[in-house]
């Protein structure tokens, strides 16, 4: 790896660092996780700089990349296991409690990968339809189908399963 | 706040627990709002002026977007505090000890500890029951030896080991040969908290890089959560730094080609 590409990806992690480590954080609830899914992503970039020099914007990039692998980890069944037993921590001012942290985490870990992406952009990140349309490469409508049917999935889980999701 | 369809229609039947739950979950967010996306992409500059001109507008006009852009700007400043973690820096890689590398580490814990470290001029030693050191440990998973054997190779793989009887905060730093230092744990700002108890791993290992020569491995044992970056220059200058509230566990490390 040449110094240059080194010293890009530095200057990535400086300046972008931030925007993964949060939503890492927002996504699977656990101070500890997002710092190791920030490590992966910046490691990834140092051996493999292509995938993100081709990205239209570094942001959304990021957003993709830190939503795919934080999925991956809540669906790991004893990784979610082992995050519904902790102790949530406290995140920023502005993060959900600690109920609310542990429902999404259960929303995350029953809902499948195309519906489960759709929720982060819409409920964690507050992206709009469009956004998360133009991140998703879809319509807006497609979008919406999305959303009603994570809606309709999850309110099925919670009629079966008295009042919980998983 | 929309419905999930994107129209902007009144509902008609009640909410039910799980939509009040998904919509708590958007908090005070509206359609005018603008998303942490926008947002990010601001802090980053990553709009073209025309686009940033248009979000700064809304976010004038905003209170809540303006007290997210604030939180965001925080964030970035805490993180921009924090040192470079070392995997970032240089070749070396730093990872979470497996059950199997705590397997090894806990076998090997009877050398740790159990002899005295040689007395060095300018090590403060420590009384009472707080200790750290570390093990060596080849690729193989055989242990090479410890803090005071001190002989490792490229490749090799440090482990921290600790004990204490109170409530303190650690933080492991080295300075290779070529006189650069290196913050190995924790990738914080500041020392990370401990709890007491008896001799445990710290959970994280370092491999070794290319660097021959002599290295010197400093445990930092704090009553505070001492900010670490000051201490790390310091080292690097070779100026006094260590701050009071800190003991500190000094050790040479020979880094040698594997025979």
């Amino acid at each position: 790896m040449s110094a240059k590409h080194r010293k890009a990806v530095t200057e990535l992690y400086r300046s972008h660092g931030a925007v993964v480590l949060r939503r890492a954080r927002q996504i699977t609830g656990s101070a500890e996780e997002a710092e190791e899914v920030l490590q992966e992503i910046f490691r990834g970039l140092l051996e493999s700089p292509a995938s993100i020099g081709r990205a239209r914007s570094q942001v959304a990039w990021l957003y993709g990349a830190t939503t795919h692998l934080c999925l991956n980890r809540i669906r790991n069944r004893k990784n979610r296991e082992r995050l519904l037993r902790e102790r949530m921590e406290p995140m920023s001012e502005t993060a959900a409690s600690a109920e609310d942290t542990a429902f999404v985490q259960q929303a995350l870990g029953a809902l499948p990968e195309e519906l489960s992406d759709a929720f982060v952009y819409y409920y964690l990140d507050q992206m709009t339809h469009a956004e998360i349309a133009e991140l998703l490469g879809c319509s807006r409508r497609q979008v919406g189908n999305l959303l009603e049917r994570a809606h309709a999935q999850l309110e099925r889980l919670v009629g079966t399963k008295g009042g919980t999701i998983v | 706040m929309r419905n999930l369809s994107g129209s902007s229609e009144p509902r008609e039947a009640p909410l039910s627990d799980l939509q009040k739950r998904l919509e708590a979950l958007r908090g005070s967010t509206t359609d005018g709002c603008v998303s942490d996306f926008e947002l990010d992409r601001l802090v980053v500059e990553e709009l073209t002026a025309t686009e940033r001109a248009a979000i700064q507008a809304r976010v004038e006009a905003c209170p809540h977007c303006q007290a997210r852009l604030e939180s965001l700007l925080r964030e970035r400043r805490d993180f921009a505090s924090r040192p470079d973690p070392i995997w970032l820096g240089r070749g070396r890689k730093q990872r979470l000890i497996t059950a199997v590398g705590a397997a090894v580490a806990v076998a090997a814990a009877a050398l740790l500890f159990v002899r005295a470290p040689v007395e060095e001029p300018g090590v403060i030693r420590l009384k009472g029951p707080e200790r750290f050191g570390f093990i060596i440990v080849a690729p193989g998973g055989e242990v090479r030896g410890d803090q005071d054997t001190g002989i490792a190779s490229p490749g090799d793989e440090l482990q921290w080991r600790f004990r204490t009887a109170q409530r303190r905060y650690i933080a492991v730093l080295a300075k290779d040969a070529t006189g650069r230092a290196i913050l190995f744990y924790p990738e914080a700002a500041r020392a990370k908290a401990i709890e007491p108890g008896p001799e445990r791993s710290l959970g994280m290992a370092v491999e070794l890089d290319e660097t021959l020569g002599e290295e010197e491995v400093i445990g930092l044992i704090c009553t505070d959560a001492v900010a670490l970056e000051p201490i790390r220059k310091a080292l690097e200058r070779g100026t006094a730094g260590f701050p009071a509230a800190c003991n500190l566990h000094r050790y040479r490390l020979t880094k040698t080609e594997r025979r």
